[in-house]
């Protein structure tokens, strides 16, 4: 078995080796798959794919993307993948050891799955500084997902908007039938700091037009009554 | 009549094509309002609305009767007020400032046909909405919002409602596991709970009672004190042991301080580890730590000699390293007295774990993925916490601090290559040096020390009191300078000796005062290079010569900012140094301990204490603090 991980980074040279060598930990112990990581650069100017290429050479696929937001680039990584078994990773994010051996095994023991999630936590960086939630919870989100390909290609890209786009993307994912398990482990940890995409009040404005698209791909899949006119 | 509004603080709507998409991010629900309810939706945004109101507005607009849109509008107001999407805007405390339709206002020609207003509710997203982090953002205030921290809950309702009654006496006792460390004089206990971030001053009779209370359960009188000691953490009820409890009848005064708290407060909501026994774990780890930075070195290693309150210490880095930047905030202290034995070796340098030995390998690791794991609530390094060796993680920064101080050994490790942030250029080794000279009886403390030929003065007190201020304008003026933000002190000689030689500016403002400065900064984050991070000067580059290695110590100063008043100084209760002193030292040094505190009282009681009132007479301060010293020589 092959695992793809796709990484998409904008401005992620200060945490993304984090993210990289916490991929890299995966395989210890375990002849169960081989890795392929794709780094798809969005338009750093940090020297983020500098960094990538100077520390990690072959042993990453480094990508570039300049139509900026995390939908195109993670599209753009996951159109490149030549695993069988796909999983995403936000550049800030961290996965912890054995991860990927334990959604993969899900994924061969289990036909009927679809997409494998996991619990996660969120931790603050710098620590003590920004709000955020210690308790495991499920993380039915990005850096959670360990997903079969030909499930991935069933389920769409993910639409364009910088933020909610996950969500979206998720809902018409089961809208189509696709099956999610969440297994009980924690397996993430989620870097909450002033960067986060997601804490941009000014981002939030993609939520509404985000979930007005799954609406419409829903009326087209007749799941919806169409509005009165 | 209820007045409507739109929940602002937890919705967010957008309209598309005549219908309005709204998501309730307090309850991860997304609703579509289709037709009429979307027009109704797009009234209520124009400011607040009665089901009166809305019901004329739909009878101007839309084929419907006033009895069926006033029942409609009804039900419909029900349906979003139950899902949080509007607020009753007198409870929301919103004023009513957008006009409401009037009643005489002539119908739209022709009316639009009517459908009842439909919710389209949709909940199976949910989970995916609540874990974005988004909700914990203040709408007022927007990002950053600092949270209410996970390891300080607030005390509980019941045990204020028994302590409000002054005449029931109630037994209370220490809690077993408590961080909590304090400073004892006669008249009065500094006690800081650093699980909380929270300390208490306590005078009159509570210092009796806090005594006490070390030994076991005491019955208290007085729910002033009481509320406060709960209100820090620093008790709790102990309703069994009533009967022989010794009783406090008079209780004085607990003052509660929270200003510094995001200085105590812990990194983790870990329980504080105990030291163990210092097992083969710990020695082979910190021998596999010198193998690895000789295999990392190879023949780069670079040493400087220096010499610190007496003791030789030999700081080994390797050359083109970012560590090479942490020697200038002590090359002021550069010395080859006693450098063929150094009394202490730190090795600080970056490292690639894969080259290191597994049991560290290992370790680094896990600091990396999943520090609280392996650390306590500081970033003590459980496995390396023991009765010989100490060790602390900072995450972020991602750089792992070891000392045996017995051994006179200490590695500091940065696990990725990236510079150091400025507060690590501006005073490295800081948890290295404070367990280093503590086990030498030497005192770290968080102040800043200035002086002349004759002796020097000690500025206490946290961050924005004027401490960096005061040293810096007196070092401009050609006094001695021992540091602007930790000293070492020493009770027994009564003297402070020179941890670092920088200075710390917040900002361009600060220029302004002290001009020689300018352009002057050594790290890369601060904010004289683009960065947000504070500037550190290296204060012998800019006056040579005017930091000194040891000053003897005359008095404590605890610096006020009197912008009105003039530069002036006047005695203070020594209670006010060793407020100003205690809590911020050991609530910022990782490794403090009770005896930390016991330094700092010998300290305060050997000495003065004053106040110096800064006014806006900036140049008399340099004068105000040499005939502090000639007062007191």
């Amino acid at each position: 078995m092959r695992v793809s991980i796709v990484i998409p980074a904008l401005n992620a040279a200060p945490f993304i080796s984090d993210a990289i060598d916490s991929c890299l930990a995966q395989t210890a112990g375990t002849f169960a798959f081989d890795l392929e990581i794709l780094v798809v650069d969005n338009g750093s100017t940090d020297g983020t794919a500098d960094l990538v290429r100077r520390r990690y050479g072959a042993k990453v696929v480094l990508l570039a993307e300049p139509e900026p937001g995390i939908a195109h680039a993670r599209n753009t990584g996951i159109a490149q993948v030549t695993g069988d078994t796909l999983a995403l990773l936000d550049a800030d994010d961290l996965w912890l050891p054995g991860k990927l051996a334990l959604q993969t095994a899900v994924l061969a023991e289990r036909p009927e799955v679809d997409l494998v999630f996991c619990h996660g936590v969120e931790f603050a960086d710098p620590p003590g500084l920004a709000p955020c939630r210690m308790e495991p919870r499920p993380f039915l989100s990005s850096s959670a997902l360990c997903a079969r390909r030909s499930a991935m290609d069933k389920a769409g890209p993910f639409p364009p908007f910088r933020s909610g786009e996950f969500i979206a993307w998720y809902g018409l994912a089961t809208a189509r039938r696709l099956t999610t398990h969440v297994v009980p482990e924690t397996l993430v940890r989620r870097r909450v700091h002033a960067t986060n995409s997601t804490r941009n009040r000014a981002l939030l404005a993609d939520y509404p037009a985000a979930m007005r698209w799954l609406i419409e791909r829903r009326r087209e899949l007749g799941l919806e009554t169409e509005p009165s006119r | 009549m209820i007045i409507w509004r739109i929940n602002e603080a937890d919705v967010i709507h957008q309209e598309f094509d005549r219908e309005v998409v709204v998501i309730n991010l307090a309850s991860g629900s997304y609703f579509n309002l289709p037709g009429v309810a979307g027009e109704i939706w797009r009234w209520l945004t124009a400011g607040g609305a009665s089901a009166g109101d809305l019901a004329l507005q739909a009878v101007r607009s839309f084929d419907v009767t006033p009895a069926r849109a006033q029942a409609d509008m009804e039900a419909f107001l029900g349906q979003l007020q139950a899902r949080s999407l509007i607020v009753d805007a007198s409870l929301a405390g919103q004023s009513d400032g957008a006009p409401r339709p009037e009643a005489e206002m002539s119908p739209v020609v022709p009316r639009a046909p009517y459908e009842s207003p439909r919710l389209q509710a949709y909940n199976e997203l949910q989970e995916l909405f609540l874990i974005d982090p988004v909700h914990d953002v203040d709408p007022e205030v927007g990002w950053p919002q600092v949270a209410v921290p996970h390891t300080a809950p607030r005390p509980t309702t019941p045990t204020r409602a028994v302590a409000t009654d002054a005449r029931v006496l109630e037994s209370v006792r220490r809690p077993a596991a408590a961080d909590v460390i304090t400073a004892w004089l006669p008249e009065l206990a500094i006690a800081v709970n650093r699980e909380r971030g929270v300390f208490c001053v306590l005078s009159g009779p509570a210092v009796a009672a806090w005594r006490l209370l070390q030994e076991g359960p005491v019955r208290l009188h007085g729910d002033a004190v009481k509320e406060s000691l709960v209100e820090c953490g620093l008790v709790e009820s102990a309703p069994e042991a009533a009967v022989d409890a010794p009783e406090i009848t008079a209780p004085g005064t607990a003052k509660v301080d929270r200003s510094i708290e995001e200085q105590i407060r812990p990194w983790s909501p870990r329980v504080r580890p105990a030291r163990s026994a210092a097992g083969a774990q710990a020695r082979q780890f910190c021998e596999r730590l010198d193998l690895w930075f000789d295999a990392v070195a190879g023949a780069d290693a670079v040493d400087s000699h220096h010499r610190i309150a007496g003791q030789s210490v030999t700081v080994r880095t390797i050359a083109g390293q970012p560590s090479g930047a942490l020697r200038a905030a002590i090359a002021h202290s550069a010395s080859s007295i006693g450098a063929d034995q150094p009394d202490l070796v730190i090795r600080a340098f970056s490292g690639n774990a894969a080259n290191a030995s597994p049991i560290v390998a290992n370790l680094l690791l896990m600091l990396k993925t999943n520090w609280e794991a392996v650390c306590g609530p500081r970033g003590e390094v459980i496995d390396l916490h023991t009765d010989r060796t100490s060790a602390i993680f900072t995450a972020g920064p991602d750089v792992l601090s070891v000392v045996d101080p017995e051994a006179g050994r200490g590695w500091l490790v940065k696990l990725d290559d990236r510079p150091y942030p400025y507060w690590e250029i501006g005073s490295p080794f800081r948890f290295l040096l404070h367990e280093y000279f503590a086990s030498k009886g030497l005192q770290f403390v968080h102040g800043a020390a200035v002086g002349d030929e004759t002796g020097a003065v000690l500025l206490a007190g946290p961050g924005g009191s004027g401490k960096s201020t005061t040293a810096l304008v007196c070092a401009a003026a050609g006094l001695r300078y021992c540091g602007d933000d930790y000293c070492l002190a020493d009770s027994r000689t009564r003297s402070i000796h020179s941890l670092y030689g920088t200075a710390k500016l917040l900002g361009h403002e600060d220029f302004a005062r002290l001009p020689e400065l300018r352009g002057l900064s050594a790290n890369s984050d601060g904010f004289e290079h683009g960065g947000e991070g504070k500037g550190v000067f290296m204060v012998n580059e800019v006056w040579p010569g005017r930091v000194v290695p040891s000053m003897p110590l005359r008095a404590i100063v605890v610096p006020r900012i009197d912008v009105l008043g003039s530069t002036r100084w006047e005695p203070c209760p020594a209670g006010e140094a060793l407020a100003a002193l205690v809590p911020s030292t050991v609530g910022q040094l990782p490794g403090a301990s009770q005896e930390d505190a016991r330094r700092l009282e010998q300290l305060v009681a050997s000495l003065p204490s004053f106040h110096l009132f800064v006014g806006s007479d900036i140049a008399g301060i340099p004068t105000a603090v040499r005939d502090l010293i000639a007062a007191c020589g």
